[in-house]
């Protein structure tokens, strides 16, 4: 039984990474220019709650609270560095 | 006239340098000279005087004690809430989160609970984490639960749609919500894809067997309860993680696992406990409004028996309608469905499920007011709950 619901959570986990590197391959032209830290801010803090102003915080506050959502949230260091631009850059 | 008003910065400069660190302060001050007036010929060489002195005092700001790289962020609730056959009950609750980054790789995290229902103050995670390099982040001390999506991320009253937890994911139910040990965790971005991993290793999970109390249900045959201890009474240690993939920015599909020998509050084995969870979510703008859709089950046996099988999980749609900008725009529509099954021979009503259905009022960016009411089905009967919370995240 012990290798039934391990082979079986294999066979999903390996579905998945092929699924995810089938739309990749899809979906993403292969020089593909780096996503602005504005759509970034947009696709990614809105996955778990309401927008933040750039404003509500200064520039050394923001780099504290990226470094914390990017753990949390598991973000990409590029992904995180883009969007702690945009919102240095409006506050 | 201007020359002047511009020169009170001078006295800003003096109350930053005396409230720096001696050393550093005492280098940028040697920089600085307050300027002689009689010096400037034109308002050009003023105002770059007075701007190497703005930059001074940027500087000296950031090396002042509290100020560098140390938050305070959080959230807090009030929450009013009404049971069927029950004690309406007030409850406050405050979560303050301190960040504190001595170096550019490295974040101190740690909330803290006060909350008045449980009367007493809890420390929600507190850990250390590295910056390893670019795809990898390594934590250790007491973080929040990585399996499923609900614990880790959405469990902040000002996150939560709703105004209380799955059953599956409450403080007693199936789920873990917090562990102490080790993590390695990060996320990879492969074109438009972007791949998360967090592995852990903790202290083993001590649990009372199966017995009442559990299942976040009290008095029903639940699944073991005291999860998070944070010291380990036996040798071996619980190891899981989680593996996520954003096939589209707004989909995130992820699969979690947990194994562990856990132990009664004595300290003798339980047999080996095995956990599988599944989440989904789809959170994004559409034609008629912002719409955030979770789904998360979670499977967990003792010794891997169908007869010792506990599962559960939650399913959840959150509308904020689009009104072309209007005050109605703050208002959002939640309803949820969630439930936690136990293992073969319990007779069924006494298996929870609950479905909620919730309007919230989004006051600010980062404060709601949540509304809502609960229906669950339990022991074969049906109560009624309201529950009207303010929450703000700060």
């Amino acid at each position: 039984m012990r290798y039934s619901y391990l082979t079986r959570t294999v066979l999903v986990v390996a579905l998945t990474v092929t699924a995810g590197l089938a739309v990749s391959a899809c979906a993403s032209p292969r020089d593909e220019a780096p996503l602005a830290g504005a759509i970034l801010w947009q696709q990614t803090c809105q996955q778990c709650h309401e927008f933040r102003s750039p404003a509500d915080y200064d520039d050394q506050q923001w780099e504290t609270l990226v470094e914390h959502m990017r753990t949390r949230a598991n973000l990409p260091a590029e992904d995180a560095e883009a969007i702690l631009a945009f919102l240095q850059s409006g506050n | 006239m201007i020359m002047r008003l511009h020169a009170a910065r001078i006295p800003i400069l003096a109350a930053v340098l005396l409230a720096a660190p001696p050393l550093v302060a005492q280098e940028l001050a040697d920089e600085l000279q307050e300027p002689d007036m009689d010096q400037f010929v034109t308002v050009d060489e003023f105002d770059e005087t007075m701007d190497e002195i703005d930059q001074k005092i940027g500087q000296l700001e950031a090396v002042r004690p509290g100020s560098r790289d140390f938050m305070v962020t959080g959230y807090a609730t009030a929450t009013y809430a009404d049971l069927d056959g029950s004690a309406s009950d007030f409850i406050a609750g405050f979560n303050p989160i301190f960040l504190f980054r001595p170096a550019e790789d490295l974040l101190f995290e740690g909330e803290f609970e006060f909350n008045t229902s449980e009367g007493e103050l809890n420390v929600e995670y507190a850990q250390a984490l590295w910056s390893a390099n670019q795809w990898m982040t390594v934590g250790a001390g007491k973080f929040l639960s990585p399996l499923g999506q609900f614990t880790e991320r959405y469990h902040p009253a000002w996150i939560n749609p709703l105004p209380d937890a799955p059953l599956f994911a409450a403080h007693d139910g199936l789920v873990p919500t917090t562990l102490t040990g080790a993590q390695i965790r990060g996320g990879i971005r492969s074109g438009s894809t972007i791949w998360k991993y967090t592995v852990f290793v903790a202290n083993d999970t001590q649990l009372s067997e199966a017995d009442e109390g559990g299942g976040g249900t009290e008095g029903a045959e639940g699944p073991p309860v005291g999860y998070g201890t944070v010291s380990d009474l036996s040798q071996s240690k619980a190891f899981g993680g989680r593996v996520a993939v954003l096939p589209l920015p707004w989909l995130e599909v992820g699969f979690s696992a947990m194994s562990s020998s856990p132990n009664d509050t004595s300290g003798a084995a339980l047999g080996d406990l095995t956990l599988y969870g599944a989440d989904v979510s789809a959170h994004r703008e559409t034609a008629v409004g912002f719409v955030r859709a979770d789904a998360e089950f979670v499977t967990l046996s003792l010794d891997d028996t169908d007869t010792e099988r506990w599962n559960g999980g939650y399913l959840q749609c959150a509308l904020r309608p689009n009104f072309g900008g209007t005050q109605l725009s703050d208002f959002q529509g939640v309803v949820r469905y969630d439930w936690i099954a136990f293992p073969t021979g319990v007779p069924s009503d006494l298996e929870p499920s609950r479905w909620s259905f919730g309007v919230n009022y989004w006051i600010a960016e980062s404060t709601v007011c949540k509304l809502a009411v609960e229906r669950l089905d339990f022991e074969g009967e049906q109560s009624n709950s309201i529950l009207l919370q303010l929450a703000t995240g700060f």
